[in-house]
């Protein structure tokens, strides 16, 4: 409840109309309380024009996606609407890309039902007192664990999809990822890769640094494609992300790629696809793909994302 | 151009496309009645219930988007259970092409051979080869046998000279073509060696 001003109280006239019940008076202060309505209505509006002002400063957001070569589309991405600015500027946004594996149409549909799972938890939830980090992993574990059910419920032995999803709220960016997607930050011309991927490569490569195996035997192992953490898997167990929240600068970009787009393009050709505008960038980036008319072309998907 | 964002947050060019060009790729359930909750994202759906699910026509098998989705299980129990146990059991050597000389290893179960230098055995000098699954050799631990199988590559593979369009069994020094590349096959294990 907030309170009216003390010359708008009803306490106030019924006093000035006891000492001064002149008519003259009467229409001064009326006029008075009418300019201080006046006045009044004219500030909120005001405020409230600066607050949707504020609000429409959102990153400004586009996204490449197509099949390649491939029979079907495994990939699935999304971001949370920001249709409802003061629900958006209050929740931020939340982008999230999924790469399924598995036979059939069962990738498709795991990365489907992962990024569905996430975006309806997003939505569904209610600001709450969990940071942004745990936000993040909650929405993941619910995700795997419907996944995971609906994999036990139709017998699919073999499938799964990797999961990298990022919040933005408050220019600041968390992010949580499971498999081999990657989230870069385009920042002062260069391009940096955010997350750590979840291969057996990049184990063996730690495995090698630390001394417990040979260099040359973890650089050559057959196996370094194949992933060690997954939405799907039996035990999630391996998550990166985000441990404290990153503050994004003015005119910081953040990629999150599928690894048809990485694979496909170096750093160097991304960088050479980071145009100011964001949809001229993407542009760019599926052009430069669909130009190698790479008959083994991966699904590919990039959302691209512009701090204002 | 004016970009819209469609009910299931893809962003597209409203000037190009009435409709969301994304979504059609979200439906590989579409075709199939009774399968449609699975395609929206943020359609309200009772999170407890999994869409209801009714069996596909029976389709020939799509290729695998990663080769090692079937892997990547297999590869956590490697890891967890026997760490640095992957032992070579045999060796493809090139004897023509742009890697002549070269030998690659065969570990246990099943290697992708193809372009991508991610593969089991990646023939990544020859641009005749696809960039993944061209190929695959496999081990069969149980049966200390080795067998050859064509993948999803665009030219045809060959077995001492045979076109190979069904799994065919190995001998020692089989020949075998993967694009320009000709490779002999000497095994590790067989009659006179076997891991244990």
């Amino acid at each position: 409840m907030t309170e009216l001003p003390p010359n708008l109280q009803p306490g106030f006239m019924q006093e000035s109309a006891k000492t001064a019940p002149m008519p003259w008076i009467w229409a001064g202060a009326a006029a008075l309380i009418a300019v201080a309505l006046f006045l009044l209505v004219f500030l909120l509006a005001r405020r409230k024009k600066k607050k949707a002002g504020k609000q429409r400063a959102l990153p400004r957001i586009a996204n490449i996606h197509g099949i390649g070569k491939r029979d079907s589309q495994q990939d699935t991405f999304a971001v949370s609407s920001c249709e409802d600015a003061a629900l958006c500027a209050r929740k931020g946004v939340l982008a999230v890309l999924a790469d399924g594996m598995g036979g059939l149409s069962h990738g498709a549909e795991i990365s489907n039902m992962a990024v569905k799972t996430m975006m309806e938890g997003f939505s569904a939830a209610r600001q709450s007192a969990q940071t942004p980090q745990e936000e993040l992993r909650n929405l993941l574990r619910l995700a795997d664990r419907q996944v995971r059910e609906y994999m036990e419920a139709r017998a699919i032995e073999r499938g799964g999809s990797t999961l990298i999803a990022v919040l933005i709220r408050d220019g600041m960016m968390d992010y949580v990822s499971v498999g081999d997607s990657r989230l870069c930050l385009v920042r002062d011309g260069a391009i940096r890769t955010l997350n750590r991927v979840h291969n057996y490569g990049a184990e063996l490569d730690e495995l090698a640094r630390q001394g417990a195996i040979e260099q040359e035997y973890a650089a050559s192992h057959p196996s370094r494609n194949a992933l060690t953490s997954y939405v799907g898997i039996r035990e999630l167990k391996k998550v990166d992300g985000s441990e404290e929240s990153i503050k994004l600068q003015k005119g910081d970009r953040l990629i999150l790629m599928s690894d048809g787009v990485f694979n496909t393009l170096r750093d160097e050709e991304i960088l050479r696809c980071m145009k100011p505008d964001v949809y001229a960038s993407a542009v760019c980036l599926e052009r430069e793909i669909l130009d190698r008319n790479d008959n083994e072309q991966d699904n590919y998907t990039a959302i691209l994302i512009d701090q204002p | 151009m004016k970009m819209k964002q469609c009910p299931n947050g893809h962003f597209y060019d409203q000037a190009k496309n009435q409709a969301c060009p994304y979504c059609r790729n979200l439906a590989p359930a579409a075709g199939r009645t009774g399968g449609a909750k699975t395609v929206g994202i943020e359609q309200p759906a009772p999170a407890a219930a999994p869409p209801p699910f009714q069996p596909q026509a029976p389709r020939p098998q799509q290729p695998v988007s990663r080769p090692p989705a079937s892997a990547a299980g297999h590869t956590v129990a490697i890891l967890e259970q026997k760490l640095g146990m992957d032992p070579v059991v045999g060796w493809l050597v090139c004897i023509d092409g742009n890697e002549k000389g070269r030998d690659f290893r065969i570990h246990a179960d099943n290697n992708y051979i193809g372009r991508d230098p991610s593969m089991d055995i990646a023939l990544t000098q020859d641009d005749t080869v696809s960039r993944r699954n061209h190929a695959i050799i496999s081990y069969d631990a149980e049966s200390n046998t080795f067998y050859f199988s064509p993948g999803e590559g665009r030219s045809i593979i060959r077995h001492n000279g045979n076109p190979v369009f069904s799994t065919v069994e190995l001998s020692a020094r089989d020949e075998l073509v993967i694009g320009m590349t000709k490779l002999l096959f000497v095994p590790f294990c067989g009659e006179h060696f076997k891991w244990n």
